[in-house]
């Protein structure tokens, strides 16, 4: 069987573009054939992946493997061909929901909502819904997909063992050196990642705990009307001086951030898996996340799970963790622990058992 | 957890801050919201935001930023001050709105009440 995957778009270093690249090798590794098609993908990738152009739509194929997360125009030559033949499944990395959006990006609430709307559509069309975590396979349910299964996102964990970038490691250790716990998030800026409520609970921690503390923000901007919201709002805590932004960080200069840092702290109330969870967790930080939406399924009992993200009871809950060593060493290694459940030739073997099965039960 | 006053009110502020912001996605499509946003977009920055995590030798991005600054400052300067005046021009339009439905709400009160004054008055002379 050759089961051809389709993707809005592929882009270098991020988490699904990296998971179809994943699930591709490790189709071709099945002794199946596996082709990327993507309506836009970057320089470094275009290599490794065709256009969804006029070509590629002409092809008869035999089994189509959809990756949903943006409103794309794949899905309606989806249903176009659905009719025709070939078996469909979708793997869903979630849509953010577009209220969070509403008041700061109104084009990109629009396109979030119109995902959505496809996603729906799409229900009817493929004959099995891939979900990346219990959350989003919950979300397939109630938009009417019968027959789901949950497999997670394909990371090379073993890429965050490699040397970090040594300026950049050079730099942050010496900051480091000069005293003061480290927060670092790692996610998109947008609405829904709230770092405005990272910032208002380290601006707290600094005032009751340790004023030395140091918060780095990274993440490409999504936003820009919320970013520069975030930015006054830095400016009205004052602590300007001790928040790092950064929004084009190559690979080795975040593993750098992830080795420098003390406590992962994410308090974003809609994620559909997480990746930087696991991140932190295999490079042995412990993390701080609020309770929402996939965040559980991807923490486990990993790590410090918060019912409530008021600035105060975070500070609170990040520096009993911190200054507690035995409780610290306890999260990080129960966080190794967990990040070795997603290790990649596990996943690779679930994802790509589901994937024959269902193509075995379609024939 | 005890806190002395001067922390008790920063913590506020945080809390309050944060709030607001969070907030924002539930007032959206409001005018005061649509207002508030466009007040605190008003200011064009013209440093896009790139890396703040490079070392080392320059990035094409970053000369390309460094290169056009004089350029770019100009156009956003004028940008922002438009901005800021059309910000200023919507809140106090917005406020003369409601100034507005507020004399036409007293309006309707008194013009109800005139209404019934003329009933009783009509109702009187149909009696007689």
């Amino acid at each position: 069987v050759r089961i051809d995957q389709f993707v809005p778009s592929m882009v270098s270093h991020d988490a699904i573009s990296n998971h179809v690249l994943q699930l591709q090798s490790a189709l071709r590794a099945a002794g199946l054939e596996s082709e990327v098609f993507a309506e836009a993908a970057d320089r470094e990738l275009r290599r490794r992946v065709h256009p969804f152009d006029g070509a590629a739509r002409s092809v008869k194929r035999e089994a189509v493997l959809y990756h949903a997360s943006v409103s794309s125009s794949i899905v309606s030559w989806l249903k176009e061909i659905a009719q025709a033949g070939p078996i469909a499944a979708s793997n869903y990395h979630n849509v953010t929901p577009a209220r969070f959006f509403d008041a700061w990006s109104p084009r990109i609430a629009d396109s979030l909502r119109r995902a959505r709307t496809e996603l729906e559509s799409m229900s009817s069309v493929v004959s099995i819904g891939i979900a990346d975590s219990p959350f989003n396979e919950g979300e397939l349910r109630t938009l009417g997909y019968r027959r789901t299964n949950v497999c997670p996102l394909l990371i090379d964990l073993d890429a965050y063992e490699r040397k970090p970038d040594a300026r950049t490691s050079r730099r942050l250790q010496r900051a480091r050196d000069r005293g003061g716990g480290r927060w670092l998030f790692v996610g998109r800026i947008a609405p829904n990642k709230c770092q405005h409520d990272v910032v208002a609970a380290f601006a707290v921690y600094r005032r009751v705990f340790d004023p030395s503390a140091h918060l780095t923000l990274l993440g490409p901007v999504t936003s820009l009307s919320y970013l520069r919201r975030l930015e006054s709002l830095i400016d009205e805590l004052g602590v300007g001086a001790s928040v790092e932004l950064a929004h084009g960080v190559p690979f080795s200069h975040l593993l750098a951030y992830y080795r420098c840092a003390d406590v992962f702290v994410c308090l974003s109330e809609h994620e559909g898996f997480c990746v930087p969870i696991l991140e932190a967790m295999q490079v042995g930080l412990p993390v701080v996340a609020y309770g929402a939406a996939a965040i559980p399924d991807t923490l486990g009992r990993a790590g410090v799970v918060l019912e409530r993200k008021d600035p105060l009871s975070v500070a609170v809950e990040v520096h009993d963790l911190v200054a507690d060593p035995p409780r610290n060493s306890a999260v990080v290694a129960a966080g190794r622990a967990r990040a070795s459940d997603f290790a990649l030739p596990s996943t690779s073997e679930q994802f790509v058992s589901t994937l024959t099965r269902w193509a075995a039960d379609a024939d | 957890m005890e806190l002395d006053p001067a922390t008790q009110q920063f913590v506020d502020l945080a809390r309050e801050s944060a709030a607001d912001i969070g907030a924002a996605a539930l007032a959206a499509g409001s005018p005061e919201a649509a207002i508030e946003l466009a007040a605190a977009l008003a200011s064009v920055d013209a440093d896009p935001p790139l890396s703040g995590a490079r070392g080392g030798a320059a990035s094409p991005k970053g000369l390309t930023k460094r290169a056009t600054r004089w350029y770019l400052q100009y156009v956003a300067d004028q940008v922002s001050a438009f901005n800021q005046a059309a910000v200023n021009g919507l809140r106090g339009l917005s406020g003369r709105t409601e100034r507005l439905e507020h004399e036409n709400a007293e309006l309707r009160e008194r013009v109800a009440e005139l209404a019934r004054r003329i009933e009783i008055i009509e109702g009187g002379r149909d009696e007689r």
